[in-house]
């Protein structure tokens, strides 16, 4: 259930913090989503992932679906994907706003997990 | 232990952050972060279908409200009370919609292309910089300067992009800047005067052949040179009707030594890589027919002009009103204005002169210096210009360009790597280097209400030149090819001139009133098609790159018409008949030896025989005759072109064109032996007749159609494959249309070749509401994430046409009306 909120909390965080800032403030909302659900290193590292994931897959999917998928086949076809552009890049954007969410999340769950790494 | 761990997942996440926040080389020039996040990256410009175009935009420099309308086609109406509020909203919505487009162009004209491309554009931004592109511009920007009135319109349509520019952040940033990663810049009156510049230089820079002509006066005579390349073509049709009566009043005094030494001498001039020549089909139609020869009394104006199409397109459809005009028609980003359309009392429409106005010059330095050069007896100082290119991952490179009394030295030693070269250059003098304020003629005209408000509007008008068609609702059609031309002694700038000597500079310029020009002529219709202006009536010499064929087709056609209505006009505009064809295919026939040719020969010739001379898309005989016609013309020319090294004859002088269809068709009707040149001297033991070269030609390009049946590729369409290229080219392949289903041929009232056609079809019926038609390859929004960035491409392709709503502003309420700007204060 926590884990579910931290999720949502992470989405929000980055969805308001990308308004205002670069695109690698999602680090950033891993980082504070780590401090307000502290929790071992990899659920935090977990939880920035999906969050952003969701976030990041989500909005690319519906700015595509109300272009029609105009323009991502375009870029795909620039980046040599031939096939399937309109699923493929937001599932690689997903990954990528992920794995750098995620990567903030660890940086946290290290500094503010105050319980033994290893119990 | 905790921190060294988040310590170390900082320094790897930095790491990553740091890697997707720059470009990784040439593949992936864009930092991928910004870019694929769904928050500020490509997806931003993933225009929704449904997007709300409406908004309301504050700015401190309006002086009063403007509204702008934009209707489903997101053709933007303008409704401002002063000209400096209308341009400032013009430079606002060209710079909304096309804002890289201007950028780039204007980047190209500057010579500035290397600052985004590398080292591999350096070549083309020092052609550009020594072509002198800046310092043309900043000469026009001098005299814009000179008329606040005029200078105020033009700083309004600057504001107007800057305002856009400034409220931009990356998330808002056109595609194009987050793909190679830049950032816009401000725009300026000069660079205004820079995209001119570029017209200039596309219509005006092709037109004339003095290197080519010059290494090929060690091929031929200059007499034999005159009938390769004739003045006149014997099928002309002049613009100005045949029989008007010309004056002159300046003389052009040819040189005492020019018979001997200008046309007899061979000058050594190294091989000049001249690939980014314009294309010299850059050409155009515009025809008025009178009230006598239409079905509702009424004159009706078209024109097409024909460029290189790109996407986003040249034009930009705009109507622009205040209280003082109301004017319709296609603008130019990068320019206040609309430069071919109509108002409530007249229209008009252009198509290029085709007339050389750049002369080159040989020069001597006195050392490599090149501060000094020379003339007249003595050495004189030249002044020096030291051109700094930015190279985007290298050093700076320091260009230095002398620029002599002529213009500017293009070609020099350190340009071009030859021995021949040592301290010898070319100099280049070019009408477009000192011009006066071309725009402002637009802004005349759409303001014009007659036929004197049209004659006031383009009789300053100098660079580069063309021919300005014009109807007015009042029942006048006129039409006037306009420019600054120098008055030339007989053969003068044909070829690379002395620069040593002032008498072979140009002496005067053809008095404006003498420029050839029409007005109600009794026949009905006027017409202009790139062919020469006027017959051999006309007392003034006057090369330049002429197109014959399109002309003949016009005026036969509609001197033939009557009771015609705009129906009629668009069929003509889309018309793919060959009059060339249909003159020198029977030629090409009576000259070939069928019996010579195989089985598979034969069908082609078949094939060909039923042809009706229609280009059309599915015709396979447009390419057989094509790909015949080009054979033809390199086995009987390009021989002489070639040194015998050894045992074999090798082509060693590229600086080299050879003669056109339209003179190999006239050749062909009255000469056999082709100016003495039918033998392919190549073949030594062997002495070819017209027939032999008719046949082997055909029977050399068997295999070739062989090949393109066996892939599907004979019919014309697609065996032209016309293609509409982004403005990065073969770069952005997918923001490209390519193989769509067109005819015609650059010789066709149709034109459209590969990448080349009629970038605006436009049909004005000067009833007493205006009644007009238009159609562009290409669509409003530059954005190729955008549903309107090519919406008019397959419209264009069927050759139907929207009508044009000039609309008033009280129609704001109007169901047409699909989105409102509103500019406030």
């Amino acid at each position: 259930m926590k884990f579910g909120l931290a999720i949502i909390i992470c989405i929000i965080l980055a969805y308001v913090l990308g308004l205002f800032l670069p695109w690698w403030s999602i680090a950033i909302a891993g980082f504070i989503t780590a401090l307000f659900f502290q929790k071992r290193p990899f659920f935090c590292f977990l939880q920035a992932s999906i969050g952003v994931s969701i976030l990041w897959f989500g909005l690319s999917i519906f700015q595509s679906l109300q272009n029609e998928n105009l323009l991502t086949e375009k870029i795909g076809a620039l980046f040599g994907i031939t096939k399937g552009a309109p699923i493929a890049l937001p599932i690689i954007i997903g990954i990528l706003g992920g794995f750098i969410a995620g990567l903030g999340g660890l940086i946290g769950g290290f500094l503010f997990y105050k319980k033994p790494l290893n119990p | 232990m905790r921190y060294l761990y988040s310590f170390i997942s900082a320094l790897i996440t930095l790491g990553f952050i740091y890697l997707l926040n720059n470009p990784i080389g040439e593949k992936v020039p864009m930092p991928l972060g910004a870019f694929l996040s769904p928050q500020t990256g490509f997806l931003k410009n993933a225009t929704a279908n449904s997007h709300d175009f409406s908004e309301l935009i504050k700015n401190n420099d309006l002086k009063d409200a403007v509204n702008v309308y934009l209707d489903e086609r997101l053709v933007p109406h303008v409704f401002a009370q002063n000209e400096e509020d209308l341009y400032f909203v013009q430079g606002f919505l060209h710079a909304k919609f096309r804002l890289f487009q201007m950028d780039l162009q204007t980047l190209v004209a500057a010579g500035r292309v290397s600052e985004i491309a590398g080292k591999k554009a350096l070549n083309l931004d020092r052609e550009n910089r020594r072509l002198g592109m800046t310092f043309a511009a900043e000469n026009t920007l001098k005299e814009i300067e000179k008329h606040p009135e005029s200078l105020a319109k033009y700083s309004a349509y600057t504001k107007g992009v800057n305002a856009y520019i400034d409220q931009l952040k990356y998330a808002d940033y056109p595609l194009e800047y987050k793909i190679l990663n830049l950032k816009p810049e401000h725009w300026s009156n000069l660079r205004t005067c820079l995209l001119l510049k570029m017209m200039a230089k596309t219509l005006s820079y092709g037109t004339q052949n003095d290197l080519e002509f010059t290494a090929m006066k060690n091929f031929f005579e200059i007499s034999k040179l005159e009938t390769l390349f004739p003045q006149i073509d014997d099928s002309l049709v002049p613009i100005i009707p045949k029989g008007t009566v010309f004056h002159q009043t300046v003389f052009p005094e040819k040189p005492q030594s020019a018979d001997n030494t200008y046309l007899q001498d061979s000058i050594n001039i190294p091989f000049i890589d001249q690939s980014n020549k314009p294309n010299h089909n850059n050409g155009s139609n515009n025809w008025v027919v009178a009230g006598s020869k239409t079905q509702s009394g009424a004159p009706i104006l078209c024109n097409d002009p024909h460029l290189d199409m790109s996407l986003p397109s040249i034009w930009y459809e705009i109507q622009l009103n205040t209280p003082n005009q109301n004017v319709y028609g296609a603008s130019i980003p990068g320019s206040p204005f609309v430069i071919i359309g109509f108002n409530d009392s007249i229209s008009w429409g252009v198509t290029n002169a085709q007339r050389d106005v750049l002369d080159f010059y040989s020069i001597q330095f006195k050392d490599d210096s090149k501060k000094e050069y020379w003339y007249d007896n003595q050495w004189q100082p030249s002044a020096i210009r030291v051109e700094t290119i930015k190279i985007k991952g290298g050093n700076d490179y320091f260009d230095t360009v002398a620029y002599t009394h002529f213009g500017p030295v293009m070609y020099d030693n350190s340009f071009v790597a030859d021995s021949n070269f040592k301290n010898n250059a070319l100099a280049v003098k070019w009408v477009a280097h000192h011009t006066g304020d071309d725009g402002i003629s637009f802004f005349k005209l759409n303001q014009a209400k007659n036929y004197n408000d049209y004659l006031e509007a383009i009789k300053t008008y100098e660079s580069p030149g063309q021919n300005f068609a014009f109807a007015s609702k009042s029942g006048d059609i006129a039409i006037r090819q306009q420019g600054k031309f120098p008055a030339r002694w007989q053969q003068q700038g044909l070829f690379v001139m002395p620069g040593h000597d002032n008498s072979y500079d140009w002496q005067y310029f053809i008095p404006q009133a003498e420029n050839p020009h029409a007005l109600n002529p009794t026949r009905g219709f006027l017409e202009s098609a790139n062919q020469r202006p006027v017959d051999q009536s006309y007392p003034y010499f006057i090369p330049g790159s002429y197109i014959t064929p399109r002309g003949q087709s016009i005026e036969q056609q509609l001197s033939r018409m009557n009771n015609i209505t705009v129906k009629d006009m668009q069929l003509l505009q889309f018309d793919y008949y060959s009059p060339l064809a249909a003159n020198i295919l029977p030629l090409m026939f009576q000259n070939l030896r069928q019996q010579d040719l195989n089985s598979q020969g034969r069908k082609y010739i078949e094939a060909l025989k039923k042809w009706d001379y229609y280009t059309k898309p599915e015709a396979i005989a447009t390419t057989i005759y094509q790909l015949w016609l080009n054979s033809l013309r390199m086995q009987l020319y390009i021989d002489e072109y070639k040194v015998q090294v050894g045992d074999s004859f090798i082509l060693t002088n590229k600086n080299i064109i050879i003669p056109s269809e339209e003179t190999t068709m006239e050749l062909m009707k009255k000469d056999t032996t082709i100016a003495g040149l039918v033998d392919d001297k190549t073949t030594l033991n062997k002495e070819e007749n017209l027939k032999d070269i008719v046949t082997n030609s055909f029977i050399s390009i068997i295999p070739k159609l062989d090949s393109l049946a066996l892939i599907d590729k004979l019919q014309w369409t697609k065996y032209k494959n016309v293609s509409i290229y982004h403005l990065l080219k073969t770069a952005m392949p997918s923001f490209a249309r390519t193989g769509l289903p067109v005819g015609g041929w650059s010789n066709t009232i149709n034109a459209v070749t590969n990448v080349h056609g009629p970038s605006w079809r436009m049909i004005v019926h000067m009833t007493k509401e205006t009644e007009a038609y238009g159609v562009y390859p290409g669509g409003q929004d530059g954005n190729p994430g955008s549903k309107y960035y090519d919406s008019f491409i397959d419209d264009w392709v069927a050759g139907k046409y929207y009508k044009l709503w000039m609309m008033k502003s009280s129609d704001n309420k109007s169901p047409e009306v699909k989105w409102s700007i509103e500019f406030r204060k």
